[in-house]
């Protein structure tokens, strides 16, 4: 009788702390899933990227560790030199860390921006991002 | 007594997790409003062409200094490398609504105006004024005043500068 009591006492016990465990579990799942994602590094690189971008001047050069987007474009299949587009003609940045997704913000300052993958790491201390370069737009003439 | 116990332990380890959860989606759920920090830099580039270093663009004044340089202010978006059109990937339909407004007001020193100028979508200005036409520090508006005086040191003036950041469907949750 008293065996049967301590295994019952053992079993309710491991189940009530098994429940336990998958709730907080669960819990750190969701929490993490909408904390990171493809969408939020999208749409936070493409804002901080137009608005260094603005407040830049023609002759600037600045790096930019995206080590948290390649990591997210690699987990996609993504090109990671494909990351990061830049349209002059239309002052817009595109962030795109997989096939379906992408998110664009444009600047306000009308300036000409190059931009490349560094692979080589050196500018960045050991970490992989891009660099970009910021001339002036040649005037149309006519204009 | 073990069984009521598990059972509220429970119903408090889910009301927990249930205020976590809706703490985070509602955090999460909005995008990151860079309005400000847009309207302050736009607002930088405005006052740096027109006061490189503090000191007024010769090309604001025209040639005599009797006034101001009306063809400078026409072409003021070119001669300070604005652009104001913005395209973004998804079809908000920017290019045919600006999303920028900034107003420049020069003032003499007795705080008179003597010249006004501004560019982008006008009707954003009510954006940032209460029904009494007084500015208001909401998203996206900034307002700032600055003192400059020309090389020959013998025009002074208080420059004041409104800008203004719509972008709404971009930085706001809309409802």
């Amino acid at each position: 009788m008293k065996r049967v009591k301590k295994a019952g006492f053992l079993t309710e016990n491991v189940i009530f702390l098994v429940l336990n465990l998958i709730v907080v579990t669960i819990l750190l799942l969701f929490i993490y899933s909408r904390t990171g994602g493809v969408m939020l590094y999208e749409e936070a690189y493409a804002k901080n990227i137009a608005l260094l971008i603005d407040s830049a001047k023609p002759g600037t050069e600045f790096y930019l560790n995206m080590e948290g987007a390649f990591e997210e474009a690699e987990d996609n299949s993504w090109d990671t030199k494909e990351t990061v587009e830049i349209n002059n003609e239309k002052n817009m940045v595109t962030v795109k860390l997989s096939e379906d997704s992408g998110y664009s913000y444009s600047f306000f300052n009308d300036v000409n921006v190059v931009s490349n993958f560094d692979a080589k790491k050196s500018s960045l201390g050991g970490q992989k991002g891009f660099i970009f370069a910021i001339t002036e737009k040649t005037k149309e003439e006519g204009n | 007594m073990e069984k009521p116990l598990t059972f509220y332990w429970f119903a408090i380890i889910f009301g927990v997790a249930l205020v976590l959860s809706l703490t985070v989606i509602g955090f999460h759920d909005h995008p990151y409003d860079v309005r400000d920090v847009e309207g302050l830099l736009l607002k930088n580039k405005v006052a740096d062409c027109i006061a490189p270093t503090g000191r007024l663009n010769s090309k604001v004044l025209n040639k005599t200094k009797t006034g101001f340089n009306e063809t400078f202010f026409e072409n003021f978006l070119n001669e300070c490398s604005l652009n104001l059109k913005a395209d973004d990937r998804e079809t908000y339909e920017w290019d045919k609504k600006i999303q920028y407004y900034f107003e420049v007001v020069f003032r003499d020193m007795d705080e008179k105006e003597v010249y006004r100028f501004d560019e982008g979508n006008k009707g954003l200005k009510d954006i940032c004024l209460t029904n009494k036409g007084e500015f208001e520090l909401l998203p996206g508006c900034t307002k700032s005043y600055f003192y400059t005086i020309n090389k020959d040191k013998d025009k002074r003036y208080f420059v004041e500068i409104l800008t203004t950041v719509r972008k709404t469907e971009k930085n706001a949750k809309l409802k």
